[in-house]
């Protein structure tokens, strides 16, 4: 689909969408959807963007009114503007915003970015299937409890990162060897002494490590947060 | 004449190649669908079907008789089955509630709507995961964008994400088409499964 800037072209295809063509014009561009399939798929983009651009306020008020009336009628129109609309307003709830004057989670960007962009909605979407099963028990509690939880899972998330990565280091090393010493679990690890242990001390009370007898091992949790990662990020960490 | 020979000759009336005649029957259909659909008919598909119906039981005179491009000769089919259609159905003439906040749901359809609202957001997380990694990154960025940067956010994403502009519209189109009928047919399973 060559879609380089053709505007006259995408002008067109526009005012059909929105109703602006005369009669004549119309039925020119209907039977180009016929003849000339690359009219056909610029169509398709355009038809996608405006639906895109409805849903997320993005249009004029009188092109907004065009296309509602002469458009957006039928449940399958419907259908998209709600997806575009929903689909919105999830990442904007889920989506960590990014730091100053860094322009988004580009490809490019920060595997720390990525990983947010992506772990994040892993734990709303647990939050929500426990959110439906809270339904019927007292809303203020559930709520408070909803909030809590959030308030872990950036903890969590954080004991991750902080310090350059170092706690999902020591996360990957205690995955390696399943006991380990302070000793042994800190030899070859970039950083000083006080934060490794501070990096320790947020992945215990996360529950991601456990502790017996100053024996460190990787928790349940600390080994599922590493499968998620694994399968989320799209590489093995073992390796 | 039955109906699979009707096909055949239809296509080999399309192209004598059979497989570009299969891609080419697939393209007209597709028109066909989308046409009805941005006239606002309900039942694009089989209004598309009745047009293709149409135009092979009349392909064995149309092979000696037409001159000229065959996909014109189904658009002007399918403009009299439109006319047919809405002489029968009155086209939809009210806006559906596009807006969420609609002061005319009632509480109930709002219940009704929280609750569709939660199953697409599951299905999302669904069928975010299935996209390929590059795919998921761009529809986050997009619809994260969009909310930051209105103006020329695609211009902004494209130049952030080090695609041209017309890449990042092609590619936001397939990948909203994959979405689409990802959670299209998650909303199906779901709904059935809550039932």
């Amino acid at each position: 689909m060559d879609m380089s800037q053709n505007l006259p072209e995408e002008n067109l295809i526009r005012g059909y969408f929105l109703g602006d063509l005369a009669e004549g014009e119309q039925e020119r561009v209907e039977e180009r959807l016929f003849t000339d399939r690359e009219f056909f798929e610029t169509s398709l983009v355009i038809e996608g963007e405006l639906v895109d651009d409805y849903a997320l306020g993005l249009l004029p008020k009188n092109e907004r009114e065009k296309l509602l009336r002469r458009f957006l009628r039928t449940p399958q129109q419907y259908q998209k503007v709600r997806l575009a609309k929903i689909l919105e307003q999830y990442i904007s709830n889920t989506q960590v915003s990014p730091a100053p004057g860094e322009g988004g989670a580009t490809p490019q960007a920060s595997l720390i970015t990525r990983l947010f962009s992506r772990l994040i909605p892993w734990k709303l979407s647990e939050a929500r299937q426990r959110r439906r099963s809270d339904i019927g028990q007292n809303e203020p509690d559930a709520w408070k409890r909803l909030l809590g939880e959030a308030q872990s899972n950036r903890n969590l998330v954080f004991s991750l990162i902080a310090d350059d990565w170092l706690g999902l280091q020591l996360l990957l090393r205690l995955r390696e060897d399943s006991a380990m010493t302070l000793e042994g679990l800190t030899d070859g690890v970039e950083g000083s002494d006080a934060d490794l242990i501070t990096a320790l001390t947020r992945l215990i009370k996360c529950g991601l490590v456990v502790e017996t007898q100053e024996v460190f091992s990787c928790s349940m949790l600390g080994a599922e947060m590493l499968e998620k990662i694994d399968k989320l990020s799209g590489s093995d960490l073992h390796a | 004449m039955d109906k699979s020979s009707a096909t055949w000759t239809l296509l080999n009336w399309l192209e004598p190649d059979p497989e570009r005649a299969g891609k080419k029957y697939e393209e007209i259909r597709q028109s066909l669908i989308k046409l009805f659909v941005w006239r606002g008919c309900v039942d694009a598909e089989d209004l598309a079907d009745e047009t293709i119906d149409r135009v092979a039981r009349r392909v064995p005179e149309l092979v000696n008789s037409y001159e000229g491009n065959p996909e014109r000769y189904f658009y002007g089919v399918a403009k009299k089955v439109f006319l047919e259609y809405t002489r029968q159905k009155r086209l939809p003439t009210t806006t559906l509630p596009l807006d969420t906040e609609h002061p005319e749901i009632d509480p109930i359809q709002k219940a009704d709507e929280a609750q569709t609202r939660e199953i697409m957001y599951d299905c999302l997380d669904k069928c975010l995961m299935s996209l390929n990694p590059q795919a998921r990154e761009l529809v986050l960025q997009y619809y994260g964008e969009s909310k930051r940067a209105k103006v020329d956010f695609r211009k902004n994403l494209a130049s952030h994400s080090g695609l041209s502009v017309s890449t990042l519209r092609a590619r936001m189109y397939k990948i909203r088409a994959t979405l689409e009928k990802c959670i299209e047919k998650c909303m199906k399973e779901q709904t059935s499964v809550e039932k």
